[in-house]
């Protein structure tokens, strides 16, 4: 009995040393792939050539040359030409730039208080960060979704797509566009540039414009809980008929009478690529808006390194 | 006339042959800035690698192959053999990405390939390999040696173990030190200090000095003093022997806003003038101090100021007041009769705290431009 207390008292301290020892090793950052570049690139501050092992955590800064980095998880992403990104075994957060990803289930990319999520294991997308508020993201194969700060889906983004969105500073009304339609009892839209379905309140009955393109715009009721399929309740404050799809150069958009956040939106396309002003929405405090022909206008990750070679 | 027609044919021959290499070359090169290299232009560019490793770049699905035939095509092209590495291990094919990375290592001995291979050893999990590389690399860095630290780091936990795995220098002990000043690895950062302290050398009084600074911002005053190779209960270079630094335990001197302040060997002076404001702080030093009573001497010399000159000094502890010494008067100073000036304070609390002599305008007393003068201070425990 004696003996076996003093084991147990060894096995104890034991135990309590190897925590020790594991809570020192746990300490290090863990190693979470490779990186090569073409060029030089910073990583924490330091400037290196050719390649370097990627520790979680790890900030990495491109230059004239873009990055591919290669993750444990199988994960592969391509940091473009001067962008900074934080580095993590299952997420990036890009600070500046843009970034393609590779094979990215389970992995996501945070920047400007959204998060990008694909679909499939297959999905390759693009994430890009123009001006100072803008996040466009690319559907290049497979598709994603976007999140805004509470975990909320804003978009979801079909293969061969691209969206520009931003987040707003005020939670202004929700601004959506699409046909109506009813489903046990609760009317549903599927907006047609964010692909996200909210379900439809209104003072006024709804049953006359069944069937019908609508532009609503309205508030979110954040207590109730929306029928399943949809993200979100809305209490509807307008509802007109949608004007006919168009598209028209950057820039309109400021003057097609959204309002000062989509107009936002539009404005944040205006950088390289045309928007459609017909198909501005904003759902859940993010104004969102397609990039017309989608990912031709969207431009391609140049300059990345596709291969690497060490100089 | 033999002679003559074998020159002439030989002459002949030679230019015919560089005709055509250069004319090979120019079509090469043609192919590949219209692109249609990888389809057809290969056999002209043989012997020149750097076309298939950047024919790897511009085609992802003949990346293996084309780095393939660069190795080939040069043996001694180590950018070309790391990249194949690399591309290997991608791939899975860890053998061959070893081969390839030693390959590169054994054409070319310089810091690049050392680097590569100890990061795809430290990736394997191969100690005897990393630590070998890793020496490698660490005998050549040029630039940053903090990414190679890092790595390092990541293998042996222990600072002083993992510098002397990696060949100790003091410029890998500096490189070294800032690391852990960065991460804020005081009780390593003091050992690593305490080894290039020992050195003595010139170049690394900034960085001793600057990780004193961080041992006190940090609150470690034995390492601190360790570091500065100070001592408790005492102030350092009260004779002022030595332009004060402003850094670690020595003093730091402000020039009042409007005035001005000055060290000679031997004593500081402050100039305070009419725009100075009400209330600021003109000298200071960190010191260590355990509680108990202390006194400090000084001399001081005042000239121009009000005889309530508003000069006291202070001992401050987080920012708060602990003690607080009488106000000096003009008539007290070196003028009056050449005597050193003592203040008794006592501090209930131990560790760092701040000495500092400050500038408080005494109500009722007008503004007068003047000068004051410090020298010997001495601070000793009652």
């Amino acid at each position: 009995m004696r003996l076996n207390s003093l084991e147990a008292f060894l096995a104890v301290l034991l135990a309590m040393q190897l925590g020790i020892d594991s809570g020192f090793a746990v300490a290090a950052s863990p190693a979470i792939g490779t990186i090569v570049t073409l060029g030089a690139f910073r990583m924490n501050q330091a400037t290196l050539t050719s390649n370097a092992t990627l520790f979680a955590g790890a900030t990495i800064e491109t230059g004239a040359a873009g990055s591919l980095m290669e993750l444990a998880s199988g994960t592969r992403l391509e940091l473009g030409p001067e962008s900074r990104g934080r580095f993590f075994g299952d997420h990036l957060v890009l600070e500046r730039g843009q970034s393609k990803i590779d094979k990215s289930l389970g992995f996501r990319v945070e920047a400007r208080g959204l998060t990008v999520l694909s679909d499939t294991g297959g999905s390759t997308g693009r994430i890009r960060l123009p001006g100072s508020a803008r996040v466009e993201v690319s559907a290049l194969t497979g598709s994603f979704r976007v999140l805004n700060s509470r975990g909320m889906v804003v978009a979801k983004i079909a293969s061969g797509k691209a969206l520009v969105l931003e987040p707003q500073q005020a939670t202004g009304p929700t601004r959506v566009t699409g046909r109506l339609v009813k489903l046990g009892g609760h009317y549903l839209l599927t907006d047609e540039t964010t692909n996200i379905t909210v379900e439809l309140t209104a003072k006024k009955s709804l049953a006359n414009q069944i069937g019908q393109r609508l532009e609503v715009t309205g508030s979110s009721d954040g207590v109730a809980t929306p029928v399943s399929d949809a993200t979100e309740l809305i209490e509807v404050a307008q509802a007109t008929p949608a004007p006919p799809p168009a598209t028209a150069p950057a820039g309109a958009g400021g003057s097609s009478g959204t309002g000062g956040a989509a107009g936002g939106a539009g404005g944040g396309a205006a950088r390289g690529a045309a928007v459609s002003v017909t198909l501005i929405a904003v759902i859940a405090g993010v104004a969102a808006a397609a990039v017309v022909g989608g990912l031709a206008a969207s431009g391609s990750l140049g300059g990345s390194a596709a291969a690497p070679v060490s100089r | 006339m033999i002679g003559t027609r074998l020159c002439a044919a030989i002459s002949l021959a030679a230019f015919v042959f560089a005709a055509a290499g250069t004319l090979r070359l120019a079509i090469a090169e043609s192919l590949w800035r219209t692109g249609s290299l990888a389809a057809g232009g290969w056999p002209m560019s043989v012997g020149n690698s750097s076309y298939y490793e950047e024919l790897a770049v511009r085609e992802p699905a003949l990346e293996v192959s084309a780095l393939g035939r660069a190795v080939a095509a040069n043996p001694r092209d180590s950018a070309a053999w790391i990249a194949l590495g690399l591309a290997a291990e991608r791939a899975g094919d860890t053998d061959r990405a070893r081969y390839c990375l030693l390959q590169a290592e054994k054409v070319d001995r310089q810091y690049l390939p050392a680097w590569t291979a100890a990061n795809f050893f430290f990736r394997q999990a191969n100690d005897t390999e990393f630590w070998r590389a890793a020496r490698q690399a660490a005998a050549m860095f040029y630039d940053d040696p903090a990414p190679l630290i890092d790595l390092a780091d990541h293998r042996e936990l222990k600072a002083v173990a993992a510098l002397e795995r990696l060949g100790d220098t003091p410029r890998l002990e500096r490189g070294y030190l800032h690391f852990l000043i960065a991460e804020g690895r005081w009780q390593e950062a003091q050992e690593v200090g305490g080894r290039l302290a020992l050195r003595r050398g010139a170049q690394d009084r900034e960085l001793l000095l600057a990780l004193t600074d961080r041992l006190i911002v940090a609150g470690r005053a034995e390492a601190a003093l360790a570091i500065a190779r100070a001592r408790a209960g005492a102030v350092t270079n009260g004779d002022f022997r030595i332009e004060p630094s402003g850094h670690g335990f020595d003093w730091r001197m402000t020039a009042p806003p409007g005035g001005a302040a000055h060290w000679e060997s031997g004593r500081v002076r402050f100039w305070l003038a009419r725009s100075t404001p009400d209330a600021c702080a003109l000298l200071d030093q960190w010191v260590v101090l355990d509680p108990g009573g202390y006194r400090l001497r000084f001399e001081y010399r005042i000239d121009g100021l009000a005889e309530e000159t508003g000069l006291h000094w202070t001992a401050v502890r987080h920012g708060i007041e602990e003690a607080s010494g009488p106000v000096l008067t003009r008539a007290a100073g070196l003028a009056a009769g050449d005597r050193k000036t003592d203040w008794s304070f006592g501090v209930k609390k131990p560790g760092f705290y701040q000495l500092r002599l400050v500038y408080s305008r005494v109500p009722g007393t007008t503004h007068i431009e003047g000068r004051a003068e410090f020298a010997s201070v001495e601070l000793k425990n009652l």
